[in-house]
Order: structure tokens, then C-alpha cells, then sequence
């Protein structure tokens, strides 16, 4: 390093608080710009976002309620985020999570009378199984003849739809008028957090919230201590490079694809056993697509994605009580959605129009 | 008073001061090379003339006014144009399309009037002597051709100065000649030309000034007539540098790889390698020498498991390795540096630690039982970055962050690094300035010294005289001649490597040893 | 590639987020929470399905309802809207701590929501519209719908007409009827059980081609379905399949055959199908809605029981003829009216599954 200037270690903190920062930047541009749509519309900004937050943290019963919504998407934002670390755009994580709501319905009333202690696990290691199953076709379609992911985990995605819509009106019906699958039995129900931890009054809160936190510091963990998770990285960055170095394309994406779509297929597998006890055609509003978001938004780090979910959670959940308080209609939620999204998409731009920004006004201060 | 002229521009990128207070003038009617290694600073600077990079400090003055340049589109307005090693052209277009785009002129209001600009294309390359046929498609045109599309696009749109970025990088030494000399004309019409390059004889031919720099510093100035490549190369590089590496003659030993009537396909699934058969053996340096495109490329992947061979057989120390996966490969003891380390060679979003494992990661001691140990990562390539004099402050930098010379270290240091049996270095010093030419050089040599076998595939005339001990020249998917390097000439080579010696007709040699 | 994924997802958002707000700009009505008149005796809400509002059916006809009784009586409403399935208990439970009563739980997929928090609030009286309780709380109050009635009268009418020519040269005499189902569930069968009932009732030959789309909400499924039971020479479609219906509708329109609208009048809820909507057969939502506040109000809330709203409730009804009221034969219509009356009282009894 002889006679090379001593600047090595001048970092650009600046620039490196708004790229750290820029999630958190688009959430309160996504509240200011809702806040003017809110008011635009003859109602209250600072009422709603009062009921808001709290509705989704203004006492345990509500943090548990967000809790509750968080769940299915810290998997499915898990599951995305895997994907995008390995090159893959899961985009029918539903799909793997219909298939692993699917098991967790059929097994849960079949495994239902055993014990907790040996039905819930076998079951939920079913549901991840189920939807690393459903994301083992496109995968194989994908390593072997290059069909590309989106189209093909899309497509299954319709197909695990419709067969679930199937199954629940014919084979698997309950009796009744509804069209859905029978309880699930006592065995298969993942218990509320409150029961396990009686100091936690986290209303309908279940223990999924835990296996949740634990598959994100798993990911964490793979991705940046396995071998497994390096050759996953190493394809979605250069797939040819990774090649060179002896890593098989082929079966790194088959893994990271199938990883992907058992965090999907756990997603809806918990939300059967811990919320619905049941599948029925609508029992997922989307969260696989919503995930996609959750993902986008952690910028596809694992341990980012709880924060991230638990905010699409405490949107969810406390829409209930802005519409209650403020009458402000829950279109403003997915709004909010919609634009929190636009900016964690545009940010790499903002962040280029700042920086430059910046530059104009030193040069202006010089 | 100069038509350009730059004033202490200072650019920090993170980690790195790119430029550190660079003044510099340009006139009408002269050329300027500015010589550098890579990561000196020599296209930071030009890009910050032509608006890409916003300074952090200095300004620039065109015809003595401070110019105001945010972005390439002011700096054209402002009769600045810039040809980028890369070409940004749209293939599917034609020429006269391309020239026009973005000033495309209309009549009736919203058409555009091709005719017109057809004629004011061939009215542009009659002016300067660029040949083009104005109506041929961009996708169809030689590699020198499309850089001419490039500089003629630049005079359409009123450039009176001009930077051409490593120009010659891509071209045929016919190419280089016919560039130089329609930049001479560019230049005895009055334009304004600076030539980014590392190439010495490039700045000896071609030049009127060169400005040298060096750690983002402009460290000289001279004119060709005052000094030589030597001289340039000592200014560049800080110190004494040995153009051509000293070397005793190679002492071979046994045949470690030995391939036998290879017949590869490319990428079209058309025959690109025809039977070929050579063999390396331990302590020599075999050169595969040859115009690119005739079937190196497939060669190398074959042999490293990267593609399939259609028939032929490649065995590696007496072991069949012909359908071997690039793993196996591996393990079997080849070692690849890449003729693209962009393409295969780095992960960029690595860092340099994760980059200087791959293709061991999962042996002992990075990795047990799956589990990597990234202190065991860290140590190697701490002492590889030290063993290879990669130039980064940490080796948790990312590899795309690093200049061209150092990523080819980083490539270079994991392949010897693993102490393979075969090595095969493709291009081993594409773009490469000559102090680290010179390093990857030695290495080899020392490689082969250790007794390993080397295939080095180069384009380079001079790299292969300079390293090997035998040489197999490479045509139409055929070697049509081998020599020992001793007995090799310039000419010679360059005869068979344009198929003068018969290409498809003759036959593959007689079956490699020397 | 990765700049292309960057790229298509920006693309991707952008487009969400443009849908997003489209969707959010549409006229969102809330609540009104403003009686001017008397004092607001009682406070009552309901909470949609994650249809939401705006989708021409139970939860717009439930706001209806509700609108009429705060009109009539001056109770205060409010509807909160749901998005996924964990709102419905969310929802309830929320407008339940709030003090309203009753609360409307709109669409079968709340039944166990309302199960649950029924018991937790046994002071709250509770309404599942379309839901049937096993065994209902104290409290809680399944309204149902015999769709079979109404369905029957269309049947009646179905049956008549396709063997009078004169009424629509759509109308081809070879006594064909068509019915396209969304899924094949216990309340499209109900539909499907009294229309067939109805159309034998008066026209043993006839025959009726039944199909179903497997999906409520795919328009081109209906229109192809459509136009195959147009070409097996169906001239009159009784679609009971919500979106998908649009579809069939769309087949008629374009092939020529005339429909039998459902769920609400679709003569008026399709303005484009005017010339081919005979009548249809709709369910009087916010009939049982408004009933029931005023059951409430009277002190005579039927909680722990389900309720069935027929013809003689006023819950199903025929639509009004519409532009066909000058062509359809007075002989015609005394049938139907006759047919009515039968079954209001008592005489005759629709069957409510095909079985």
C-alpha cells in the first residue's frame, strides 16, 4: 500500500443512514402522502392514525392482534426474500401456502386426537413439506428446460386455488351448508401465546409468532453461515461465476426454491392450525403477494422481515378500529400499503436525487 | 485559451479518493492521452467532464466559462462527446437510426426525416473519412465498425471535443490502425481528442500530450518524442518495470492433461471445435494462440466441466475427466482463471473473503459439515490479499468495488491459491496496465516452476511469446500449427492465427508432445 | 437479469399502487353517524364479508338496510369492512366493545367468528346474514335465505315462455332452459332445486341443462359456458354464479337468449342486458336486515334460532318484468302470481336440494 493516500476508512455515512434509513423514509412518506388523501376526503389524518396505532399497539389484546396478522407474512415474506437471495422471483408463494394450509387441514383432522406433543409438529413439518413439494415442480421445470419461475410458480399457484376450492366443496366438504373442511381436532391447534405464557395477555396471538422469529434467524443463519445459503447467493448474484466454481445451478436453485416454498407452505399451515382451524377458498387474503412486499420492504434480509410484517400486520389490524374511530374507509390501509411499497421500489432513485441534491449544496456552500 | 480545461477536481468514492485535485488542459486540434493503470482515475475524471459523476470538488471551463454539467446532456450541448468501451447503441436499428437518436429530425412536425439524416450521415463520414453504410444494421457490424456508429454519433450531435475511453480494447490491430487515423483527421479538423488507455505503444503512435496518472493524481506530463515505453511505463507505475518477465526455459515433466480429437459445440449448437488434440504436461506453459471466436472459448469450458463435449476425450493425470462436472473438475485439480472475470470469474456482490473461496467453500477448513467457518475464510484470504498484493483496505470490500487489476488478483490468488495440479489462465491479463500484467506473469511462470502444467489461451501476441514454452496455434476450431516458443516469431504466428496456413483443409497436428 | 427483476418489480408496484388508489378513490361510503330527527335509541353495525363494499350484493344490500332503518327509526350505523379472515372476529369484537347491538355479520365464511363472539358478548345480539347455526347462542341470530322460492316462480315463468314464441324471437321453441352455477354448493342447489321444480311444474318436457363455472369470479368461464348452452339451444339462462354470471350474460347478449338475473335486479344493476332480462330473482338482504333491527327495536330479537326469509317474508322475490312486462301474456303472469300465492300459503312446498 506504499504511497497510496491514508482515506481508505472515510466513509460515506450520510449515504450510508439513507440507504439503511430509506424503509423507514418510505413509511413516513407513505403516512404524510395518506394523511393528504385522508384529509382530502373530509376526514381526519391525525384521528386516523391515532385509531391506528392504536388499534394495533395500544394495549396487549391489540398487539397481539397484530401479531396475529403479522404471522403469515413474516413466512411469506421469508419466503419471498429466500427467493430474491437465490436469483428467484417466488411470485406463487400462494400457491405453497394453500398447499400447506391444505395439509395442515386434511392431517389436522386426521391427526387431530393424537398429542399435541406429536400431532402439531408432524403436521406443521407436513405443511413445509407440502409447500416445498408445490415449489419442486416449477423448480425442476426451471433447473431442467429454464421455464421461467414467475410464470410457473404463478401458474401453480392458480392450480393449488382451484384444487383447494375443489377438495373443500367435494372430498374433504364438512357437513353443512359452507363450503369448507371439517376442525381441525385439539391435537392439531398451535396454542395461543397466553396459554403457554399465561404474563402474556396477547389475545389471539399463537405460538406460530415464535416458529416465525425462529425461520428468520434460521434464514439468517443459512444464508450467511451454511455453505448452502453461499452457493444460494452466489447463483442469484452470477449464476456463471457460481458454475465456475463448481457450484450445480441446477440443484442450488431446486433447493432455493424448495426452502422458499416450505417457509411458504409453514405460513399456511400455521395460519390453519393457529388461527382458522379450517381451510376453506378464501381463507388466504393474499398474503404470498403481500409477502412480496414484506420482502421488498426488508430488502430481503430475513431479520428485517419481522419489522417489516409486523408493520403490514399493524396496518391490518388497526384499520379495524380507524374505520370504528375515524371513519376513514380501509381503502386508506391498502393505500398506505400501495404507497409504501411505490417508495421502497423508487428508492434507489430518491436516494440518487438526494445524494445529488446534497452535492449541488456543498458545492454551493464552497 | 484551451478548449477544456479542468480545474483540481477532487471525487471521493467511498473508501477510495478517485481523483485528488486533477487540473488538466485540452486544445482545439490536439491529441491527449491520459495514461494510467486501472483505478488510477482516468475515466472518473472524464465522466466527470461528461456529467456521469458530479464532483466533490474543482470545476470545469469550457473556452475559458465555468460550465455547469450535470448530466451527459448538457455536457453534449456543450460540444463534449464521449465513446464508452462499451457502446450504447441499439442493435436492431440501423446506422443512420442510431446516429439520429435523440436529435432525430423531423419534418411536418412529428415525422422523422430519415432521408434528411440519412444525408447528413454520409455527408458526416465523407467529411472525416469514417466509412459506414448508413443503412446496415447496427447488430451486423463489426465491433470497429459499431465504435465508428459511436464517434459518428458524437459529431452529429455537435462534439467538438472528444473522449474515447479505451478505444482499442475491443479492436484488431488493422482496427487500432484505421481508428488512429481517423482520429488524426478528427483531430486536423479541429476537434479536440482525449484517449483514456493504458497501452504504451498506443500513447506513442497516436499522441500529441500525455498526461499520466497515478493514484488519482496527475504524477506527469510529456510528449512522445521525449520519452519511451520504458520511460511511461516507470512514470505509471511509480518504479522500474520489465516489460517482457525474465524466464529460463521450462522443464516438462509427465503429461498431466491430455485431450484427444475434442469436438465441442457453441452456444448456436454449431461445431466450434473440430478434434482437437493437445497435451500439457508438468512445468510447461502451453499457449493456445489464436483470433478470438475460433473455438478457445469452447476448449476451456470442455475441459473445466463448463460444457459438454460432443466427442473427444479429456483425461486429467491418466483420469478421464470428459463428462466431469465443473465440481469434479475441480476436485480432480484444475484450476480456471476465467477469460471474464466479470462474467465467470467474481461474483461481484461478494466480498473479497466470500470470492476468494468459491469453488473450495465446502472443503475443509471453510466449511465442516455445511457449516462455513468464516474465520478460516477470513485467514486465507487475508493472506492471499497480502501473498497477491490485492490493493483494498479490507477484504470485506466488495469485489465489484475493486479496480480491474485487482479483481483479476482476486481471481488469479484463489486459483493458484488452491494449488491445482493443471491451471488454465484464459486472457489472464485482459485490460490488465502493465505492472499488473507483469505480476500475473510471474505467477504463472512461478506456477510452472512448481511443477505444474499451464494452458495459457491468450490473444496476445506478445503475452504468449512472453510466457510460454510451446505454443499451439488455434484456427476455425483446429490447432494448424504448434512451435516452441523459441522458435516462434510475431509473423509466424500471426500467419496461421489468420488461416494462412490452410484452416479446414489441414489436419489436426500430429497429437501435441513437444 | 437482476436489473430486468429490479425493473419488473418497480413496473409491478407501480401498477399495484396505481390499482390500489383507483380502488381507494372509488366512492367508499362509511358511515353517518348523524340522525337528525329523534335521539338515537339504538346503535347498529355491520361488518362486510372481505368482499367489501361495492360488490352489488350481500354486503351493499346490508348497507341498504341499514340505511333504511336509520332513515325509519334513527338508529345510528356503522360498517367496518374487512380485508382477510382475521378481521371478521377483529371486527366484531371491536364494534361489540364499542356498545352496538344488533351487529351484522355479513356471508357465511363469519359463521364461526360469530360463534365465538356471541359468547364472549352475551349482551350484544348478533345477525349472520346467510349463516346457519348448528346450534346458535342465546344471542346470535342466523338469517337465511329460501332462495328455492323465488327460483321457483322464475322456473314457472321459464317454463311458460319457452314455448311462446311471440314473446322474443330469442325465444327458438325447442323448450331448452340453461342454468350456469358458480360452484356446486348447498345454496346454488337450493337455486337450482326450485327453478327445476318450477319449470317442471308447469312444462314436464322441458329440459334444463345445468353447468357450473368452479368459480364465482371469472367472467370468461361464464361467457364460454354461455355460449355452449346457446348452442345446445338454450333460449332463456337462469346464471347464478355472481362475476361469472356477467359473462353468460354477455354470451346472451351477443348470441341471443334471454336471462333470468339473481341476487338483486339486475335490469337495473346491468343497464347493458336491459333488452334481455326477463325478471330476476332476488334476495331481499336488506329486507331481513331492516326486519331485524325493527324486531330489536320492538323487543322481539329471535336470537339462538335461525330465521328463513321466503316469499312470504318478503326475503326472495321475483323482479319486476321491466320491458318484457308489455310481452309476457297476462296468462303468463297469473300462473306465476298464482304459483306465489301457493307457496306463500302453504299449498305448495319447494324443495331445497335436487335430491
Amino acid at each position: 500500500m506504499a504511497g497510496r493516500p491514508e482515506i481508505v476508512e472515510q466513509r460515506d455515512w450520510t449515504g450510508i443512514a439513507i440507504k439503511a434509513f430509506s424503509p423507514v423514509v418510505s413509511v413516513i412518506l407513505a403516512v404524510l402522502i395518506s394523511s393528504l388523501i385522508i384529509w382530502a376526503f373530509g376526514k381526519d389524518p391525525v384521528a386516523a392514525f391515532s385509531a391506528l396505532i392504536r388499534g394495533s399497539f395500544g394495549s396487549m389484546n391489540y398487539i397481539g392482534e397484530t401479531f396475529l396478522s403479522a404471522v403469515p407474512l413474516m413466512f411469506t415474506g421469508l419466503a419471498v426474500a429466500y427467493g430474491f437471495r437465490s436469483g428467484l422471483f417466488n411470485i406463487g408463494a400462494e400457491g405453497q401456502l394453500f398447499m400447506g394450509g391444505l395439509a395442515g387441514a386434511y392431517l389436522g383432522v386426521v391427526l387431530g386426537g393424537m398429542s399435541v406433543f406429536i400431532a402439531l409438529p408432524a403436521i406443521i413439518i407436513a405443511g413445509a413439506l407440502a409447500g416445498a413439494a408445490w415449489a419442486f415442480i416449477p423448480a425442476v421445470l426451471k433447473a431442467r428446460v429454464g421455464a421461467h419461475e414467475v410464470i410457473t410458480t404463478m401458474m401453480f399457484g392458480y392450480i393449488a386455488r382451484y384444487i383447494v376450492s375443489w377438495l373443500v366443496t367435494g372430498p374433504l366438504k364438512a357437513p353443512g351448508p359452507i363450503p369448507q373442511t371439517d376442525l381441525i381436532g385439539a391435537g392439531a391447534v398451535l396454542p395461543r401465546i397466553v396459554q403457554v405464557f399465561p404474563a402474556l395477555q396477547l389475545g389471539r396471538a399463537h405460538m406460530g409468532l415464535l416458529i416465525a422469529v425462529g425461520c428468520a434467524a434460521l434464514m439468517w443463519f443459512i444464508l450467511k453461515y451454511t455453505t448452502t445459503g453461499y452457493e444460494s447467493r452466489a447463483v442469484g448474484f452470477n449464476p456463471l461465476a457460481a458454475e465456475n466454481g463448481g457450484i450445480s445451478i441446477a440443484s442450488t436453485t431446486v433447493k432455493a426454491l424448495c426452502i422458499s416454498g416450505a417457509l411458504a407452505g409453514l405460513a399456511g399451515v400455521v395460519e390453519v392450525l393457529g388461527v382458522q382451524g379450517r381451510i376453506f377458498d378464501t381463507f388466504s387474503s393474499g398474503f404470498g403477494f403481500t409477502g412480496i412486499a414484506v420482502a421488498l420492504l426488508a430488502k430481503n434480509n430475513p431479520i428485517a422481515v419481522i419489522p417489516a410484517a409486523i408493520l403490514f400486520g399493524a396496518l391490518s389490524a388497526g384499520s379495524s378500529l380507524m374505520q370504528l374511530e375515524a371513519n376513514v374507509p380501509i381503502k386508506v390501509v391498502s393505500i398506505i400499503q400501495g404507497l409504501i411499497i411505490f417508495f421502497v421500489a423508487t428508492e434507489p432513485f430518491v436516494s440518487k436525487w438526494i445524494a445529488r441534491r446534497r452535492k449541488e449544496v456543498t458545492a454551493r456552500a464552497q | 485559451m484551451p478548449l477544456l480545461e479542468v480545474r483540481e477536481i477532487t471525487k471521493v468514492f467511498p473508501g477510495v479518493l478517485a481523483n485528488d485535485k486533477v487540473s488538466m488542459t485540452l486544445d482545439a486540434g490536439e491529441i491527449v492521452a491520459l495514461l494510467g493503470e486501472n483505478g488510477a482515475g482516468k475515466s472518473t475524471l472524464m465522466n466527470v467532464v461528461y456529467g456521469l459523476l458530479s464532483p466533490d470538488g474543482g470545476e470545469v471551463l469550457i473556452e475559458g466559462k465555468p460550465a455547469n454539467i450535470h448530466n451527459p446532456r448538457q455536457a453534449i450541448d456543450l460540444g463534449i462527446g464521449m465513446v464508452h468501451q462499451h457502446f450504447m447503441l441499439v442493435e436492431p436499428l440501423t446506422v443512420t437510426e442510431n446516429i439520429v437518436l435523440g436529435r432525430e429530425p423531423v419534418k411536418y412536425g412529428q415525422v422523422i426525416d430519415l432521408a434528411f439524416a440519412r444525408r447528413a450521415v454520409l455527408e458526416l463520414s465523407g467529411r472525416y473519412g469514417l466509412k459506414v453504410d448508413p443503412d446496415a444494421r447496427v447488430m451486423d457490424l463489426s465491433v470497429g465498425m459499431q465504435q465508428r456508429v459511436e464517434i459518428l454519433k458524437a459529431l452529429y450531435q455537435g462534439a467538438r471535443i472528444l473522449i474515447l475511453d479505451e478505444p482499442t480494447a475491443v479492436l484488431t490491430p488493422a482496427e487500432v490502425r484505421e481508428l488512429f487515423g481517423v482520429v488524426r483527421s478528427l483531430v486536423d479538423e479541429g476537434l479536440a481528442v482525449a484517449l483514456i488507455t493504458h497501452k504504451l505503444e498506443e500513447v506513442l503512435a497516436i499522441a500529441d500530450r500525455v498526461l499520466v496518472m497515478r493514484d488519482g493524481r496527475l504524477v506527469g506530463e510529456t510528449r512522445p518524442a521525449d520519452t519511451d515505453q520504458a520511460g511511461l511505463a516507470r512514470m505509471m507505475v511509480g518504479r522500474d518495470v520489465v516489460l517482457r518477465v525474465a524466464r529460463t526455459p521450462g522443464s516438462p515433466g509427465e503429461v498431466v492433461l491430455s485431450v484427444d480429437d475434442l469436438e465441442v459445440d457453441d452456444d448456436r449448437r454449431l461445431p466450434a471445435v473440430k478434434g482437437v488434440s493437445l497435451n500439457v504436461r508438468a512445468g510447461e506453459v502451453v499457449a493456445l494462440a489464436g483470433v478470438d471466436g475460433n473455438g478457445q472459448r469452447e476448449i476451456v469450458e470442455a475441459i473445466t466441466g463448463l460444457r459438454r463435449p460432443k466427442a473427444g476425450s479429456i483425461t486429467l493425470r491418466g483420469k478421464d475427466i470428459t463428462r466431469a462436472t465443473p465440481r469434479q473438475t475441480i476436485a480432480a485439480g484444475v484450476s480456471h482463471v476465467p477469460e471474464d472475470r466479470h462474467r465467470r470469474g467474481l461474483v461481484l456482490e461478494f466480498d473479497i473473503a466470500e470470492n476468494m473461496v468459491l469453488g473450495d467453500h465446502r472443503k475443509a477448513p471453510y466449511a465442516h459439515g455445511g457449516i462455513v467457518s468464516t474465520k478460516a475464510v477470513a485467514d486465507t484470504a487475508r493472506k492471499r490479499v497480502a501473498d497477491f498484493d490485492v490493493r483494498t483496505p479490507s477484504i470485506h470490500v466488495l469485489a465489484g468495488a475493486l479496480s480491474g487489476g485487482n479483481q483479476q488478483k482476486v481471481v488469479v490468488a484463489r486459483e493458484l491459491g488452491r494449488d491445482p495440479d493443471l491451471l488454465i489462465a484464459a486472457q489472464p491479463t485482459r485490460g490488465l496496465d502493465v505492472g499488473a500484467i507483469e505480476f500475473v506473469h510471474e505467477q504463472i511462470l512461478a506456477e510452472r516452476d512448481r511443477g505444474k502444467a499451464v494452458l495459457l489461451v491468450s490473444l496476445e501476441l506478445e503475452e504468449v511469446l512472453s510466457i510460454a514454452d510451446r505454443i499451439l496455434v488455434i484456427y476455425e476450431g483446429l490447432i494448424v500449427h504448434e512451435v516452441l516458443a523459441e522458435e516462434a516469431t510475431d509473423e509466424m504466428l500471426g500467419y496461421y492465427m489468420t488461416g494462412g496456413g490452410g484452416s479446414k483443409l489441414s489436419a489436426p497436428v500430429e497429437k501435441g508432445g513437444s | 437479469m437482476k436489473k430486468n427483476v429490479r425493473t419488473f418489480l418497480v413496473a409491478l408496484m407501480v401498477f399495484a399502487m396505481v390499482a390500489v388508489v383507483v380502488a381507494g378513490c372509488a366512492p367508499a361510503p362509511t358511515t353517518t353517524s348523524t340522525p337528525t330527527t329523534a335521539k338515537p335509541k339504538l346503535k347498529t353495525a355491520m361488518v362486510t364479508d372481505v368482499g367489501g363494499l361495492g360488490d352489488k350484493s350481500f354486503n351493499d344490500l346490508s348497507y341498504e338496510g341499514l340505511k333504511r332503518a336509520q332513515k325509519d327509526f334513527g338508529v345510528e350505523i356503522k360498517v367496518l369492512e374487512s380485508k382477510e379472515q382475521a378481521d371478521y372476529e377483529r371486527n366484531l369484537t371491536n364494534l361489540a366493545n364499542a356498545g352496538y347491538s344488533p351487529i351484522f355479520a355479513v356471508g357465511f365464511l363469519m359463521t364461526d367468528a360469530v360463534s365465538k363472539v356471541s359468547t364472549t358478548f352475551p349482551k350484544t345480539q348478533f345477525g349472520g346474514i346467510d349463516e346457519f347455526f348448528d346450534k346458535a347462542p342465546a344471542n346470535a341470530a342466523g338469517l337465511v335465505f329460501k332462495e328455492q322460492e323465488a327460483s321457483y316462480l322464475a322456473g314457472v315463468l321459464a317454463g311458460l315462455a319457452v314455448k311462446d314464441t311471440t314473446i322474443d324471437p330469442k325465444i327458438k321453441n325447442n323448450n331448452t332452459i340453461g342454468f350456469v352455477g358458480g360452484l356446486d354448493v348447498p345454496v346454488i342447489e337450493r337455486f337450482r332445486a326450485g327453478f327445476v321444480q318450477g319449470v317442471k311444474s308447469v312444462n314436464p318436457d322441458a329440459k334444463v341443462v345445468a353447468v357450473y363455472a368452479g368459480s364465482f369470479n371469472d367472467q370468461a368461464k361464464g361467457k364460454e359456458l354461455g355460449l355452449s348452452l346457446i348452442n345446445q339451444g338454450a333460449s332463456i339462462i337462469f346464471p347464478v354464479a355472481g362475476a361469472t354470471g356477467l359473462g353468460t350474460i354477455q354470451a346472451a347478449k351477443e348470441k341471443g337468449a334471454l336471462i333470468i338475473g339473481v341476487d338483486q335486479d339486475q335490469f337495473l344493476s346491468v343497464p347493458d342486458a336491459k333488452d334481455i332480462m326477463l325478471t330476476s330473482v332476488v334476495k331481499r338482504v336488506d329486507e331481513a336486515v331492516y326486519q331485524t333491527i325493527k324486531n330489536e327495536l320492538d323487543g322481539k330479537f329471535a336470537g339462538g334460532t335461525n330465521t328463513s326469509f321466503g316469499l312470504k317474508e318478503g326475503g326472495v322475490a321475483l323482479a319486476p318484468y321491466h320491458n318484457f312486462d308489455s310481452k309476457i301474456p297476462q296468462s303468463i303472469k297469473d300462473k306465476v302470481d298464482a304459483a306465489k300465492k301457493a307457496i306463500i300459503d302453504g299449498k305448495v312446498t319447494v324443495k331445497d336440494s335436487l335430491k
